[in-house]
């Protein structure tokens, strides 16, 4: 099972520039035929922002904790979930998207999920650049720990592909999945800490929430972003998550393995 | 590198078929491979072996396999069972699509399978303005793929597909959209790749691209190969699949019937007793390349007929003459010139005619292929050139006549008769039939035997041809063949002047004029 994980993995290196070639078409895919073009990418994004902004901040007068401002609270955390769940959605579809891929080519469908995420990643460049500026305009300057944001993307893309390789299998025989991505996403987002704090939560509770794999890349994008704090402060939040992303990285791989051989038959 | 392009062993593939999509799913995550599918065999146990630099064309009716069998070949498709071995690198041209994203341009996707085969960036600049040029579609090339009509689609994918130089090029059906020019230089191409030493595989329904480009066939039914062999042979096979349905009486592979008959193995192969001589040794007929064949027939090695009987009258009698050539009268070199057979023709007319007289020609071809369902039965023919009844040699542009006599053994509402002219490789130069010509003929009675007179000119170069003979019923606007034979007739054309290219179009050239300033 090591060995099937570090083939696909060896099979993304060999394949980078086809990789990034398709990364860069898939970006420009998803804006043929708008006029705002890439802007797109970001309007979605900020109108949220906007909203819970409006609802949070001027309507209830809700603050983040430590007396952050609420706005920069959510930002710092809905940056990475909004790229977590937009490439997620992408990669479950990457497979029946690419249907000339699979049936008239000898290509190596499992990079696939990684082209989705590089081509979400452009998108999630810009809105870290808006998050930056949110942050410059409310006076905190980031220090070291921005570096640590290329740890936190990492921990994200380990996530996305583990669980991706699995949704993307199994969607091509089952478009349910699919369909029901955004619900199961809608409560998932729910789950996390992104509008509402960890203090909120009993005590007793809250080393439940380790058990959920989005919360520690969602912390370590704010521990790089918001409290510059090293992201391994908490080590059992952070041994639990790549304990939970190699399992689900090891199953997505062996579940995308044995479901490969009939994508042909059924596409 | 191997000289063997492509290993096909054994390979089989099933469809699995599934009452929902559910159980497909269930079936292939359930931890002790529970079954839930019935199978459909696409492929069963299909071998063959592709040597390096040959053509194969692979034939045979929708639904038999061949794409299938292309899609394992190319690697797409995992065969259920068995192994293909591939030695070099394989382009494949699947259908139309080839992997081509239409929401981008030819450029864009030809760059891009470009890379996905391993070219380099400075490979892929470099063959691009060639790919474009080949292509040309002007500048269609910078628009999307999905505003291209078919012929553009296709133009476009052979033009990548070829310029990645592979070693084995896999070309399915896609050429017939493309239009005469077109495909004309896809063939030129397929020329080159042939001198270069590249093995190509193609799936056509073309038999004269079988006929004209191949240096063998593969006719696929029924999931797996029926013949595979010399294409002209093959094609002949995939004519009468086509129209009959189905291959009578034909032995795919060689029976040994008898052993040690006066000094011969018989063995029946292909519709036919072969009588081949013990010191030949072992011998695989299915492997023998034509010319050898021929070459043993020639020398008393081998003795071919249509039947056992036939075959061991032949072999009492070459007993006694050991070495000869039997099969073929020794062929006289004199042409008669103007003698006026007109009452051996009348005899012809005039005689009734119960059994197969045709082999008793001077012109009967005894390696005729023969097929239909003998609902009529063509029993006799005379061939008349320039007033000489069955001659040696026709002269070339001499005036033919061809009498058939159909004895009819049930009635038929529309009875049909055509004639085709025909090359040695299989090539048509001239083919018609009463549809064709738009005459509708009257119905037969079962016991009448008709005699049918096709007159025509023989505007041939020097050479031999064979004339295929047949006779029909129209059924729905279709033809349900009832015996065809074809090359049955064998004629040898001379000619006085001096030409070349297969037909006499009497050309002459003479000059005018000259000016000087």
């Amino acid at each position: 099972m090591i060995k099937l994980f570090s083939s696909f993995l060896s099979t993304l290196v060999s394949y980078r520039s086809v990789i990034w070639a398709l990364a860069v078409r898939n970006f420009q895919n998803r804006f043929i035929g708008t006029g705002a073009g890439a802007l797109w990418t970001i309007v979605h994004p900020l109108a949220t922002v906007l909203v819970f902004w409006l609802v949070f901040s001027l309507g209830f007068k809700a603050q983040g904790p430590n007396g952050i401002p609420f706005v920069l609270y959510f930002m710092t955390g809905f940056l990475p979930w909004s790229f977590f769940s937009e490439a997620l959605t992408a990669t479950t579809n990457a497979v029946v998207g690419n249907r000339h891929l699979v049936k008239k080519m000898v290509f190596p469908t499992q990079t696939l999920p990684l082209v989705e995420i590089l081509g979400s990643t452009f998108g999630h460049l810009i809105l870290l650049a808006f998050t930056i500026a949110l942050l410059l305009i409310h006076g905190i300057i980031p220090g070291w720990g921005v570096l640590q944001l290329v740890y936190a993307y990492f921990c994200a893309v380990v996530l996305i592909l583990g669980l991706g390789w699995a949704l993307a299998a199994v969607n091509v025989f089952h478009r349910d999945i699919g369909q029901s991505l955004p619900t199961v996403m809608g409560f998932w987002f729910w789950a996390t800490p992104i509008v509402w704090d960890v203090s909120m939560l009993p005590e007793s509770w809250r080393p439940l929430l380790n058990l959920n794999p989005a919360y520690h890349f969602v912390e370590s994008y704010r521990a790089a972003l918001l409290y510059h704090r090293p992201v391994w402060q908490d080590f059992t939040q952070l041994s639990v998550f790549w304990v939970m992303a190699l399992i689900l990285g090891l199953c997505g791989a062996y579940v995308f393995r044995r479901l490969k051989p009939d994508f042909a038959d059924v596409m | 590198m191997t000289e063997t392009a492509i290993i096909v062993s054994n390979i089989s593939k099933t469809y699995r078929l599934f009452d929902s999509t559910r159980d497909r799913l269930k079936e292939a995550l359930h931890p002790f491979a529970k079954r839930y599918h019935r199978e459909f065999w696409a492929l069963k146990d299909v071998s063959f072996e592709v040597p390096r630099g040959q053509t194969v064309g692979i034939l045979g009716r929708n639904g038999s396999g061949k794409s299938t069998l292309l899609q394992i070949v190319a690697g797409i498709m995992k065969p259920t069972s068995g192994d293909v071995t591939i030695n070099g690198r394989v382009s494949a041209l699947l259908e139309l699509g080839a992997g081509f994203n239409p929401e981008f341009t030819g450029r864009e996707n030809v760059v891009f399978q470009a890379q996905v085969m391993g070219l380099s960036r400075e490979d892929i600049e470099r063959k691009l303005p060639e790919i474009e040029a080949y292509a040309d579609i002007g500048q269609f090339f910078d628009q999307p793929v999905k505003t291209y009509s078919s012929g553009m689609f296709v133009r476009v994918a052979f033009a990548a597909a070829a310029s990645v130089d592979p070693d084995i090029l896999i070309v399915d059906e896609a050429l017939a959209v493309g239009d005469v020019r077109f495909q004309h230089k896809c063939f030129k191409t397929f020329a080159e790749f042939q001198e270069r030493r590249k093995t190509i595989l193609l799936v056509t329904h073309s038999t004269d691209a079988v006929v004209n480009h191949c240096d063998r066939a593969i006719l696929l039914d029924g999931a797996g190969i029926v013949a595979n062999g010399v294409p002209k042979n093959v094609v002949d096979c995939y004519l009468e699949l086509m129209f009959t349905g189905r291959l009578d009486s034909y032995s795919f592979l060689p029976i040994l019937v008898e052993e040690g008959c006066a000094g011969y193995n018989i063995i029946h192969f292909r519709k036919e007793y072969f009588a081949v001589a013990q010191q030949l040794g072992p011998l695989d007929l299915a492997q023998e390349s034509q010319e050898r064949l021929n070459e043993y027939r020639g020398n008393g090695h081998i003795h071919v007929a249509g039947s056992l009987q036939e075959l061991r009258a032949i072999l009492a009698h070459a007993d006694k003459k050991t070495g000869s050539n039997l099969i073929h009268a020794p062929v006289q070199d004199v042409s008669v010139e103007g003698g006026d057979d007109l009452g051996e023709i009348k005899a012809f007319l005039a005689e009734p005619v119960f059994k197969d007289r045709c082999p008793e020609r001077k012109s009967f071809n005894p390696s005729e292929y023969r097929y239909g369902n003998r609902r009529g039965e063509i029993l006799d023919y005379l061939l008349v050139a320039d007033g000489v009844v069955d001659p040696i040699m026709v002269q070339s542009g001499a005036k033919c006549v061809i009498y058939m006599k159909v004895r009819y053994v049930s009635d038929i509402q529309r009875p049909m008769f055509g004639l085709a002219v025909k090359t040695v490789d299989g090539q048509t130069v001239h083919g018609t039939n009463t549809m064709m010509a738009g005459t509708i003929l009257s119905p037969v009675i079962r016991g009448q035997t008709v005699t049918v007179r096709f007159e025509w000119e023989a505007w041939l170069n020097s050479g031999d041809y064979f004339v295929d003979l047949g006779c029909a019923e129209v059924n729905n606007g279709e033809s349900l063949p009832l015996d065809r034979r074809y090359g049955m007739v064998h004629i040898a054309i001379g000619t006085r002047s001096n030409f070349s290219g297969q037909a006499n179009l009497c050309a002459s050239i003479a000059e005018v004029c000259r000016t000087s300033l």
